[in-house]
Order: C-alpha cells, then sequence, then structure tokens
C-alpha cells in the first residue's frame, strides 16, 4: 500500500468519524430536548392525577393508573415518589399505597427487582418504598443487600413501611461496610425506625466481641437516634482500647443530658489521644458542664492546637463562669494558652455559635 | 577521509529529511494513539460520575455532616477591586463545614485595607503552629461578621509561600488551593468531596477548570455558561474541555494525575505538611506538589488516590491576546520542564508503580517534547518543500490528515461534555465549539507550539518569573494580578 492510499483511508476514516460524532451529538441534543420535555409532561401529569384522587374527584385512580401505564420517561416512578412525598399527607398514604398495588404497571415494576440493570431495581425499590407490605420483606431484604449503592439507599426506605427486625437486624449489620453516603441516608430512615432499632442497636453495643470499626459506626447511630436506653452501653465503652471508638463515645455523650455523661467526658478529657481529648472539650462546652470549667482551663496548655481551641470555645459556651476563666487565661504565663484565649475571647457569640457546630 | 560529492550530500540530505519526518509521523501515531488510549479510559470514568453527578443529591449531601471539614487557602495580591465580592462567593459556598484562609501575599494596594473595613476584621494573636517556614507574618485577622473567616497578613513571598502560610493555619484536614479570581460554583465542594464518600482513602482530588470569558456573571456566580465569540478564548474553551474531560479523567485507572489544578485543587492536609508543603521558587508549584506527593505516597506505601473528578467545577479567564497567552503557556512549560528534571529519578523506576512506569514517561516525551517534536517537523517539512524532497499535494493532504485527527480528539472532548453534563445549553454556543473544533488546529496549536519551544530556552537560562498577567477582569475592568498556577492544559 502506497502512502497516498493509506493517507486516503485515514482521512475517510477520519471524515467519517467527524460526521458521525456530529451527528450523534445534534441528534443527542434534540434527543435530551424530548427527554427533558416528556420528563415534565410525566412530572405534570402524575401531580395532576394525584391532586385528583386527593381531592377526590377520581377515588379509583384511575388517571393515576393510566398515566403510569402510558408513562414516557423512565424518571416517571422517581416523579411519583416525589410527588407523593410532595403532596400526599401521611394518613393517606395506606390508601394511595393500595391503590398503587391495583395496578398491572406496579407489580410489571416490582418484577423488575431482580432485573440486570441496576437502574430497573432502583425503580423497583422506589415504588416498593410507596406500596410495600410484609409478603414483599423477602424481595426488600434482597435489594436491601444490593450490589448498588442507590439501590441499597432507596431499598431501605422500604423499611419505614415493612419494619421488621430482621430486615433492620441486616441494615445495621451492612453498615459499617458501606460508603459514608449510605451509611448517612441509611442511618436517617433508622433514626426514622429508632423506636424498632433501638433495641437491636443496644445489643449489638453490649457485644463483647464487636470489631471496633463497627462499634463506632453504631455508636454514630446510636448518637443520631439519641434515645436514652442506648446511654449505659454508649458510657460502658468509653475506655475502650480502640481510639476511634472513643472518639465516637464522646461525639455521642454530648447529645446526653444524662447523669454519669458530664463524669465520663471529664475522663475523656485526660485521654492519650489529643482527638478524644478535643471532642471531650467540644462535648463539655455544648453540655454547659460547668463544674468542668477548671479543668477546661488546664486544657488551655495542652500541646495540641486543636484541644486549646475546643477547650477554649467550651469556655465561651459557658457563659460569664467560662468567659471569666478565658479573661483570666489571657495573663497566663503560658503563650500558647494566653494566645488561644485572646484569640477566643475576640470572636463575637455568633461565631462561638458558628464554630462550635462545625 | 571519505569525501562525498554534491548529488551524494543532497540524497543524503533528503533521505534524512525523509526519515526524520517519518520519525515525526511514528513519533505523533504513538502519542494519539496513546490519547485513544486514555479516551477509551474516560469512557467508563465519565459514565460513572455522569451519573453520579446527576443521581445524587448534592444539595442534601452538601449539608451532610458526613463530608470532610475543608480549608479554603486562598493567595491574594492586588486584588483590592474584586476580592471582597470573589470572597463572598467563597463563603457562600453550599457546604456544612468548611474556612476561609485568605493569604494577603504583601499586596502594596489597598487589599487588606478593604477586607479589613468589609469583613469587619479584629487582629488575633498567631495562635497557630508554624509546620512549614514561610515568609515573616505581619498579623492574622479574623471577622467578627464570619467566623469562617481567618486573614493572614504577610510580606510578599509568592504564590508557593502564600499557600504555605494558609496550610499553617487551617484548621481542616483537606485544604482546597483557590485563586482568588476563580469563581467556584456552589456544590463544587460537595461534589469534589464525592470519593471520600464513596469510602476511598483519597490523598488529594482535582476539579475541573472552565473558561468564563463571555459567561454571565453575578455576584461571584456564572448565571450562564457561553462559548466566546473571539478566537483565542473560544480555542481555549475547546482546548480546556480537552485537557480535563478526557486528559485527566483517563489517568484516574492509570495511576492518578500528575497535575492538579493549582486554581481549584483539594489535598489533604497531613500529606502536604509532610512533603513540606509547596515549594518555592518554582513556577508551576502546583504540578511541582502533585508529583512530590505521588512519591511520598509510592515511597512509605500509602495507598491513596489522587483522583480528577469532572463534575466540580471552577470557572477562569484566560488570557485574550497573544501576549498574555504566550506569557501563560511559557510559563506552564517551563514549570512541567523543572518539574520533570527534579525527578528524573522516578522515571521507568517500579518503585513508583503506574507512576514511573506509565504517568512520568508519558509526561516527559508525550508532553513535554510534544513541542519540539512537532517544531521539527514544520521546520523539516518546509524545508523538504523548499528543496523538493517532499511531494507539495502528500505534504499537504499528510498536515491535514494530522490536523484532522487532533480535530477529532478534541471532537470527543466535545462529546463528552455533550452526552455527560453540557453546560452550554445553546445552540449557538454548541455550534461555536464545533467551529473552534475545527480551527484550533491551524493557527492556535502552532503558536502554542512556538511559546513553549520558548520555555526551554528560559528553564535553560535559568529564568524563574512568572510575568504579570493582564486580565480583562469578569466586569471588564482591566487590572493586573499575579497569574495563576498551571492549569495545565495538555495540549493534544
Amino acid at each position: 500500500m502506497t502512502e497516498a492510499q493509506l493517507l486516503l483511508i485515514a482521512s475517510i476514516i477520519e471524515g467519517v468519524l467527524v460526521v458521525g460524532i456530529v451527528s450523534v451529538l445534534v441528534t443527542h441534543r434534540l434527543y435530551a430536548a424530548r427527554r427533558r420535555r416528556r420528563m415534565h409532561e410525566d412530572r405534570d401529569r402524575i401531580t395532576a392525577a394525584l391532586r385528583q384522587w386527593l381531592v377526590g374527584t377520581d377515588t379509583d385512580g384511575v388517571a393515576l393508573r393510566e398515566t403510569m401505564e402510558t408513562r414516557h420517561s423512565a424518571g416517571a416512578v422517581y416523579q411519583l415518589q416525589l410527588a407523593v412525598a410532595t403532596h400526599v399527607p401521611l394518613a393517606q398514604r395506606e390508601e394511595l399505597a393500595e391503590l398503587l398495588r391495583r395496578g398491572t404497571w406496579s407489580s410489571h415494576i416490582t418484577r423488575q427487582a431482580r432485573s440486570f440493570w441496576w437502574w430497573r431495581r432502583l425503580d423497583a425499590a422506589r415504588l416498593l418504598s410507596l406500596m410495600a407490605t410484609p409478603n414483599d420483606a423477602r424481595v426488600i431484604g434482597q435489594l436491601v443487600r444490593d450490589s448498588h449503592p442507590a439501590v441499597q439507599m432507596a431499598a431501605v426506605r422500604c423499611l419505614l413501611r415493612v419494619p421488621s427486625d430482621s430486615l433492620i437486624a441486616t441494615v445495621l449489620d451492612r453498615l459499617p461496610r458501606q460508603p459514608v453516603t449510605v451509611r448517612v441516608i441509611q442511618g436517617e430512615t433508622l433514626h426514622q425506625l429508632w423506636t424498632a432499632t433501638q433495641p437491636l442497636l443496644s445489643e449489638r453495643l453490649r457485644r463483647h466481641n464487636a470489631p471496633a470499626d463497627h462499634l463506632d459506626v453504631w455508636i454514630n447511630v446510636a448518637e443520631t437516634i439519641g434515645a436514652p436506653e442506648a446511654l449505659p452501653p454508649i458510657i460502658a465503652l468509653h475506655t475502650h482500647r480502640d481510639a476511634n471508638v472513643r472518639i465516637a463515645v464522646t461525639k455521642a455523650l454530648r447529645h446526653y443530658y444524662q447523669p454519669g455523661v458530664a463524669e465520663a467526658l471529664s475522663t475523656l478529657l485526660r485521654d492519650a489521644d489529643w482527638r478524644v481529648r478535643g471532642q471531650a472539650a467540644r462535648g463539655l462546652g455544648a453540655l454547659n458542664v460547668q463544674s468542668a470549667i477548671p479543668q477546661l482551663r488546664d486544657a488551655l496548655h495542652d500541646d495540641t492546637w486543636w484541644v486549646r481551641f475546643r477547650a477554649g470555645l467550651a469556655l465561651a459556651q459557658m457563659h460569664e463562669p467560662g468567659r471569666r476563666a478565658l479573661r483570666e487565661a489571657r495573663a497566663m504565663s503560658d503563650r500558647f494558652a494566653s494566645e488561644m484565649a485572646v484569640m477566643i475571647s475576640g470572636l463575637s457569640e455568633g461565631s462561638i455559635t458558628e464554630l462550635t457546630e462545625v | 577521509m571519505i569525501g562525498f560529492d554534491a548529488a551524494t550530500a543532497e540524497t543524503i540530505f533528503r533521505h534524512g529529511i525523509r526519515w526524520t519526518e517519518t520519525g515525526v509521523l511514528v513519533y505523533f501515531v504513538v502519542l494519539n494513539s496513546f490519547y485513544l488510549f486514555l479516551l477509551l479510559l474516560t469512557i467508563p470514568e465519565l459514565w460513572t460520575n455522569a451519573r453520579m453527578a446527576m443521581g445524587g443529591k448534592i444539595d442534601g449531601i452538601a449539608t451532610s455532616d458526613a463530608l470532610p471539614p475543608i480549608s479554603l487557602i486562598v493567595p491574594a495580591y492586588n486584588e483590592e477591586v474584586t476580592i471582597a465580592d470573589s470572597l463572598r462567593s467563597f463563603l457562600t459556598l453550599s457546604y456544612m463545614r468548611f474556612e476561609v484562609v485568605l493569604v494577603n501575599d504583601g499586596s502594596p494596594d489597598g487589599t487588606l485595607q478593604r477586607l479589613i473595613d468589609t469583613y469587619d476584621l479584629y487582629e488575633v494573636p498567631p495562635a497557630f503552629p508554624v509546620a512549614i517556614q514561610t515568609k515573616p507574618i505581619r498579623a492574622y485577622y479574623r471577622s467578627r461578621q464570619h467566623s469562617r473567616l481567618l486573614v493572614i497578613d504577610k510580606e510578599n513571598g509568592g504564590k508557593a509561600d502564600s499557600l504555605n502560610a494558609g496550610i499553617n493555619a487551617a484548621r481542616f484536614p483537606y485544604v482546597l488551593a483557590v485563586d482568588a479570581d476563580t469563581l467556584i460554583e456552589p456544590d463544587a465542594l460537595a461534589r469534589m468531596a464525592r470519593p471520600f464518600l464513596l469510602g476511598e482513602s483519597v490523598a488529594a482530588v482535582g476539579g475541573t477548570i472552565r473558561v468564563a470569558n463571555a459567561c454571565h456573571i453575578e455576584h461571584g456566580r456564572v448565571r450562564d455558561a457561553r462559548v466566546d465569540r473571539r478566537w483565542l478564548p473560544g480555542c481555549q474553551v475547546v482546548e480546556y474541555l480537552r485537557a480535563f474531560l478526557f486528559g485527566r479523567l483517563g489517568w484516574n485507572r492509570l495511576g492518578g494525575n500528575l497535575i492538579i489544578s493549582g486554581a481549584f485543587g483539594l489535598f489533604r492536609r497531613e500529606y502536604v505538611l509532610s512533603i513540606g508543603g509547596y515549594q518555592t521558587g518554582n513556577v508551576t508549584e502546583d504540578m511541582d506538589l502533585v508529583v512530590r506527593l505521588h512519591r511520598f505516597l509510592h515511597e512509605h506505601k500509602i495507598r491513596a488516590v489522587i483522583p480528577f473528578v469532572p463534575d466540580p467545577v471552577a470557572w477562569t479567564e484566560v488570557p485574550v491576546t497573544r501576549r498574555v497567552l504566550r506569557l501563560q503557556r511559557e510559563r506552564w512549560h517551563r514549570g512541567l520542564i523543572a518539574t520533570l528534571f527534579s525527578h528524573r529519578d522516578v522515571m521507568l523506576r517500579p518503585k513508583y508503580g503506574r507512576f514511573g512506569m506509565v504517568a512520568f514517561p508519558f509526561f516527559l516525551f508525550g508532553e513535554m517534547l510534544s513541542p519540539v517534536v512537532e517544531a521539527i517537523g514544520y521546520v523539516l517539512g518546509a524545508l523538504g518543500l523548499a528543496i523538493g524532497a517532499i511531494n507539495i499535494p502528500m505534504a499537504i493532504f499528510l498536515f491535514l490528515v494530522t490536523a484532522g485527527y487532533g480535530m477529532l480528539l478534541s471532537l470527543v472532548a466535545v462529546a463528552l461534555e455533550e452526552l455527560s453534563f453540557q453546560r452550554y445549553r445553546r445552540w449557538s454556543d454548541f455550534g461555536r465549539l464545533l467551529w473552534f473544533v475545527l480551527v484550533e488546529p491551524f493557527g492556535f496549536r502552532q503558536f502554542t507550539v512556538w511559546y513553549r519551544l520558548q520555555a526551554f530556552w528560559r528553564y535553560a537560562r535559568g529564568e524563574h518569573s512568572w510575568g504579570m498577567m493582564r486580565r480583562e477582569g469578569f466586569a471588564g475592568a482591566q487590572r493586573p494580578t499575579q497569574q495563576s498556577a498551571a492549569d495545565q492544559a495538555q495540549t493534544t
């Protein structure tokens, strides 16, 4: 083959590819516009159908069924989920679930729970979160254990309708291995199911052989729930050998205004790990434990900047007694302590609030 | 001694030209094939990122406690006119826990006074440990209005020195280096934090820089993304898309990026401190930092990734005159040469994994030497044509095929943008993008080759200057600023 032929072939390939790509882009633009339009149409139709049902002009939900059966866009289930969350009062959700279960379209979507494509399984999980019954527990369990995080997150919402202990236990046991986003969203659902979650969580916190990386996650969930029943096992863990567990305990304790908490936090303020000491100072400030002022003033001499900073902020949160301690600290011979006291003293109330929140 | 007659010498010369031309051609075939390979790696990365970017409830995530707290480090030099507005846009980002550490690098204008007046600053003692030595700090200020804000006033020491001062004072475990004249999208921090949410051990994250020229900007936010009609900024829109959307994304699967833009890059503070912070005196301190970070991770066997995430976006103004473009590109390339030369011992060392075996050699041969090889191609082509060693129609044909290949890669970059994020919604902007894909290989590319060649000469002379860059300003006002750090657009 000559050079000229080679170049000719290359130029033909390039030309075909350029024309092809431009055509794909133009088509994609047109298709995307059409898809957006259809999605908006679906959203409007779903909302209108739901409104008709809500005001009683379509008690059988015929319009809703027709809309879902003739849905145009792939995101119709998501639109339905949004519309339900926005428009349907809690009292009518069960009635709506009954209605949704009657449609053939809904059984078609829930059958997709075993689909190869994750977005289909996601649709199934989303729909089940609106209409699941205890009969669906097996499918929900399967979706909760799905390999895709989006499906897992949507599936956990089904637990609000089917709060089975075994499903909650599955979620709790899988939680420590989940990516942070999944963990946060699943934690929120567990928070809503706190009455069912609480005993299962306390039982796990009391396990002697529980791995440290599981314990800190469970303590975080307990912190989110904030139920007093979880406090004894949490306090019991404040001397755990793993620093991450002690950090989690210290963070959790600042949400409990219960006897024993101040004492545990004061102990943690003397911990070997600076992160624990910093969090303990934060907790004492949040709970306004004025008996800890002398210890917090001592913490202004800590080797670690963060601990001095948190101790200073904690003192600033304790109104006049704390502020007085800060003023006294400004005259200390320890340069680090006095400089931290000067810096914290200059902050406004608003700034103190904002800094202690983050 | 062997003697040549004139005819033999001419034959040898002609053959020499042809062989060198073939060598240049082979170089570009290999280089462009590698780009094609990068493109193939980019597709699954972009697909995943685009789906997560569209499906994720970013607003909800932005207020989540699960996100790592971030310190934004903003070096500022002579920014009196715009600093108050820029800072406001940083302070109003949608993110749960962050602080802004603004470092006034001894600006002779009224930058500091403007900040004191606007944000009600008060001086605080230097209650920060100094981990990296910097030029003397004159004062630290906090704001009575915004507890998130810390202002450091220091003697002039350059951008790297300012960043080091900011890192010293940063409270949080992650630091985001950002230029004072860069506009960050409100949800960019939350998007940038996605690798952390996915449970990865992350040493640094790079975000996308886009061209802000011609965009409609209100209160420090890009309200309407547009493609500039003008030739220079228009070509750079395509160039930035190519550099960020497939240049860098493809490297996620090949051992990580060597370049994270200094105008928008997130780093784990602990690692930055471990390597002594930014190196002053390097004109592309961002690239140098990333290379040292890679070395540090490999030498200490730390399994942490340096990914590039395409959807967090920062907007920056690009040069609109050839003089400013020359200064910028020459400096970027000089920095690239300096960094690669000073870390040459990494080259092809299995100890450094894919970083030493793939990324580093590519940047040396594919990026650093490409203007030299391209220039040789042009010179020999012209010479060959002059003495008749090359057939004129064939030469033009060859040039067009080569330019067409580059064009095709640019078009693919535009396609990746269109099929994923589609920031440019108007058909007119889409048309302009295609137009600049078409014209960029003719003129713009040759200019940048020439500017980058000059970098070799200046590097050999030991120049370390940044030069003053004149920007139009988002509001249209002319103002001089320190040049933003290397948004090294990898020209393909």
